[in-house]
């Protein structure tokens, strides 16, 4: 996938040595046809653009999306009102092997993997009318221990078979053009072993561990270590369906015995010293074997229940330095996965401070219930703490032990309820490509990490009546913007970035994510029902709005001087239904609404967010927690592609953009709705 | 009058059983109606069916005692076997109720949840025949402090909670003796004490015998 804005702002910089960046970014923006890294490479005219995707029902049409899993379709389009020096007509397409810049030469022959190129026609007016199969399913993934395998795409202008000045490429740059990714679910290349050990350096009665490697290590260099801390009357042998996974993709495996049950400060330390003892020990652990294999910079941490709070934790007490290890540092910790995490300790105590963050959250769970009458079972509130890059994910009829193997009770309330086998599915799929994330960061699988599943799914899908699952995404390390992050300037007709914020709507509310009673009952003063992502003393804030009528509106005004988006890949924000209230239990569905951007002329662009597929997805139809049907309030992240607003030659100036308008009732979406909003921002990558 | 042998990692140290006085417990009228709701949402004594047995134990090497915020370092107590009802034992993520005796919390080796059969580690050498065990309010164990451990008693107090008989202690004592006229056992260190834990468990919690091995492993 190319980002022909940012490749070429990058360019100009190296070129010039200037960083000006402002006025590079915001002042030379360049249609992206127009982008000619002249002379590089004796290269003078190369065109570089997106052009494998997949078709959308409705406006922008097409999605020039990055990944495709193994198995399923890959297809192009060209948006000619953009790409305005191809002129309409018959070319040959090649999906050629990747490569780069520094790679590509001029003159070089093309060869397309498929056998053949193929005879493409690009005369539509439309991005939609152009699009074109290239692929059904039939390009490898196979990578070996990583993900997916990159390709590049070329339209050979003048059809002299070889990338010539005058050809369009998606994929010149350092990113492939697209990637075709393994179902990560599916057992990796590797056989595994799995052995029980017991070491020296941890309190006396909690010395197990389960460990899981290749059967090969011998012959493979030094592999990340993922740590496995359970949770509380749970088994260090009960995560199996993890260790065996990831030993099969070339990592090693440590689940420890976990001392839960006094807390949540027992539990972090166990984590802290069977690291420790793991790695002071790999001389001698299981003979040795281990010795030299293991990649001591290279650690993730996963927890569950209490020991997933006991992981933070841990995390917590080296940034604070109550705890000094003696065989790795902070440094080595890439990133924490919590699976259903208490919350008993303060965010002094219990804060991932700025390293990768993901959660897990069952709404079926009931044990940490995530019903409002404890914080305690507030899932949300770590991932709130987190100040780095932060991912959620939130699985409908998921109970709190379907996540381990241990057999029994799923400790599950609610209907439609998903199985040991469908949940480890889904975690396997999100796990792996989280780990290559923390371990390598791995852009090939990044939409994995977010796309909703409605629309990206494995050749054998993850399907079934009652999954439902739901993503939240914020990259925070990278470049953003902040149009509203409802964290400063807390009234409501502010937004963070100073910009006036109006509305046209039933009701709106800016407050703390807080419910603020003990129960989900419905209430028409309870604004924040539903919302479990903060508590007193902690002021996670957002918006809730709701609709009955059409043309109802939220809109932000973009401050002077930040007007210029083009130079931004996403816009992106969180949502949520909010549970309960009469609005959102009038339809059973997912909320959908527009998007619109405005520039300083008046000219509008719209897209709807259901256009990418899904939406806002309905409140998981739980009862209990006080009156009525619905759990809690779960937000799951929107991005919508910038350059998506000037698809087919829509008239907007994305560099003079002075209004961010979501636009409710029935012709734009949803007829009526009530949602929470959050985070929303501009980010690249 | 101390004599001492060894036995594996352990040493048996010959004592001489206090006599405990039988002080009744002063059960206090619930006067006031807070007083009796709290005593709802705790657990109680009626879920502490009996006391198994009963080992009076130093430990050479002191180990922190995790189950109170004090982290006191535990050099002698004693080891209990108990039968309790046996939900009052499933580990739940939120807070469970704490299993006291007397104003201690005790660490709980082994989970019990099926037999109701548990094994503990009273972390000081207190007066049984004073001190009633019960289960009290639920809170994460690490987190009690002694100004709550010694409320936590005062309510338990008040709720009717009693002290086991002096006759049921001597039968727990006789029992958790073996029937020598050993009267403290030294352990060497917290290691050795599980270990000789894994023996009460394999007699009074057959269903735990995969745990019990594991603390047997080092």
């Amino acid at each position: 996938m190319t980002t022909p804005r940012i490749a070429a702002a990058a360019f100009f910089c190296a070129i010039f040595g200037s960083l000006g960046s402002a006025q590079i970014l915001s002042g030379t923006h360049l249609p992206e046809d127009t982008f000619r890294p002249t002379p590089y490479k004796g290269f003078h005219n190369l065109i570089t653009t997106d052009i494998a995707g997949r078709p959308l029902p409705q406006f922008p049409g097409f999605s020039f999306v990055q990944s495709f899993y193994e198995g399923t379709d890959v297809n192009a389009s060209v948006d000619l009102a953009r790409l305005n020096h191809l002129t309409p007509g018959t070319y040959e397409l090649f999906v050629v092997a990747d490569q780069t810049a520094t790679e590509w030469a001029p003159n070089e022959e093309l060869i397309d993997v498929r056998g053949s190129s193929q005879t493409v026609s690009f005369t539509g007016a439309t991005v939609a009318s152009n699009a074109v199969t290239i692929d059904t399913g039939t390009l490898s993934a196979d990578a070996g221990l990583r993900l997916a395998i990159g390709y590049d795409v070329v339209i050979d202008v003048d059809g002299d078979g070889r990338l010539t000045n005058g050809d369009v490429i998606d994929g010149y740059g350092a990113e492939p053009g697209f990637y075709v990714v393994r179902d990560p679910s599916s057992d990796g290349p590797l056989g595994t072993i799995e052995t029980n050990v017991t070491v020296t350096g941890v309190k006396a009665g909690f010395e197990g561990e389960n460990l899981f490697y290749p059967d090969n290590i011998s012959s493979l260099g030094k592999l990340p270590l993922i740590v496995i801390s359970h949770g509380n009357g749970h088994n260090f042998n009960w995560y199996d369906h993890l260790g065996h996974h990831f030993a099969s993709w070339g990592f090693v495996v440590m689940s420890h015995r976990n001392d839960t049950v006094p807390g949540i400060q027992t539990a972090s330390q166990t984590t802290l010293t069977h690291t420790d003892a793991f790695l002071g020990s790999l001389g001698t652990l299981d003979g040795g074997i281990l010795d030299g294999h293991v990649d001591v910079s290279q650690i993730m941490w996963i927890g569950h229940s209490r020991g997933a709070e006991g992981i933070v934790r841990a995390y917590d007490k080296l940034f604070d330095g109550f705890y000094v290890p003696t065989n790795y540092d902070i440094d080595d910790i890439k990133g924490l996965s919590s699976i259903a995490p208490t919350i008993f300790l303060s965010k002094d105590d219990t804060n991932p401070h700025g390293v990768p963050f993901h959660l897990w959250t069952g709404a079926s769970d009931n044990d940490v219930s995530g019903c409002a009458s404890s914080s305690i079972v507030y899932t949300f509130l770590t991932h709130e703490r987190a100040l780095g890059d932060r991912y959620s994910t939130y699985l409908h009829g998921a109970g709190h032990g379907a996540f381990h193997n241990g057999g029994g009770s799923l400790v599950a309330a609610g209907p439609c309820q998903i199985n040991r086998t469908e949940t480890h599915r889904i975690m396997k799929t999100y796990l792996l490509p989280l780990a290559h994330t923390y371990f390598y960061g791995a852009p090939e699988v990044q939409e994995l990490l977010w796309r909703q599943d409605e629309e990206f799914q494995p050749a054998v899908p993850i399907a079934g009546p009652c999954i439902v699952i739901n993503k939240t995404y914020q990259r925070r390390t990278v470049a953003r913007q902040a149009i509203d992050n409802f964290q400063f300037f807390r009234d409501i007709i502010t937004s963070s970035h100073g910009g006036a914020v109006s509305f046209s709507i039933d009701s709106a509310t800016e407050g703390v994510l807080d419910d603020p009673d003990t129960n989900f009952t419905f209430s028409a003063v309870e604004p924040m029902n539903g919302m479990t992502y903060s508590i007193t003393g902690e002021s996670w804030r957002g918006l809730t709005v709701d609709w009955s009528a059409n043309d109802q509106n939220v809109e932000w005004e973009i401050r002077t001087g930040k007007r210029d988006i083009s130079n931004w890949e996403y816009l992106t924000f969180r949502a949520t239904q909010i549970t309960r209230h009469p609005n959102t239990t009038a339809v059973l569905g997912d909320l959908t609404f527009e998007v619109e951007l405005r520039d300083e002329l008046g000219n509008k662009s719209s897209i709807n967010i259901g256009a990418y597929g899904g939406g806002i997805e309905e409140p998981y139809q739980r009862t209990g927690c006080g009156t009525g049907t619905g759990w809690s309030n779960f937000f799951e992240t929107i991005r919508i592609p910038v350059a998506d607003f000037e698809t087919d030659g829509a008239v907007i100036d994305l560099s003079r953009i002075e209004a961010v308008r979501f636009v409710f009732g029935p012709a734009f979406g949803s007829a009526v709705g009530r949602m929470g909003i959050d985070d929303l921002e501009l980010t690249n990558g | 009058m101390v004599n001492s042998t060894r036995f594996g990692s352990k040493r048996f140290v010959l004592g001489t059983l206090a006599v405990m006085a039988v002080a009744a417990a002063a059960v206090t009228a619930l006067s006031d109606r807070r007083a009796v709701e709290v005593s709802v949402v705790r657990g109680s004594s009626e879920k502490v069916h009996s006391i198994l047995a009963a080992l009076p134990i130093e430990v050479g090497t002191p180990f922190a005692h995790d189950w109170s915020s004090e982290r006191a370092m535990v050099t002698g107590g004693w080891l209990l076997a108990l039968e309790v009802e046996p939900e009052m034992l499933v580990r739940h993520q939120s807070a469970d109720p704490v299993l006291y005796v007397g104003d201690h919390a005790v660490e709980r080796i082994n989970s019990g949840e099926n037999s109701g059969r548990v094994i503990v580690i009273v972390p000081k050498r207190i007066d049984l025949e004073n001190a009633p065990i019960y289960f009290g309010s639920a809170a994460l164990p690490e987190s009690v402090s002694a100004s709550t451990r010694k409320l936590e008693l005062t309510r338990a107090r008040n709720d009717g909670a009693k002290p086991f008989s002096e006759a049921a202690l001597s039968a727990a004592y006789k029992k958790g003796l073996s029937g020598s006229d050993t009267a403290t056992v030294e352990f060497q260190d917290r290691r050795a004490v599980l270990e000789f834990a894994a023996q009460w468990i394999y007699e009074f919690c057959p269903d735990e015998t995969e745990f019990a091995n594991s603390l047997l492993l080092m």
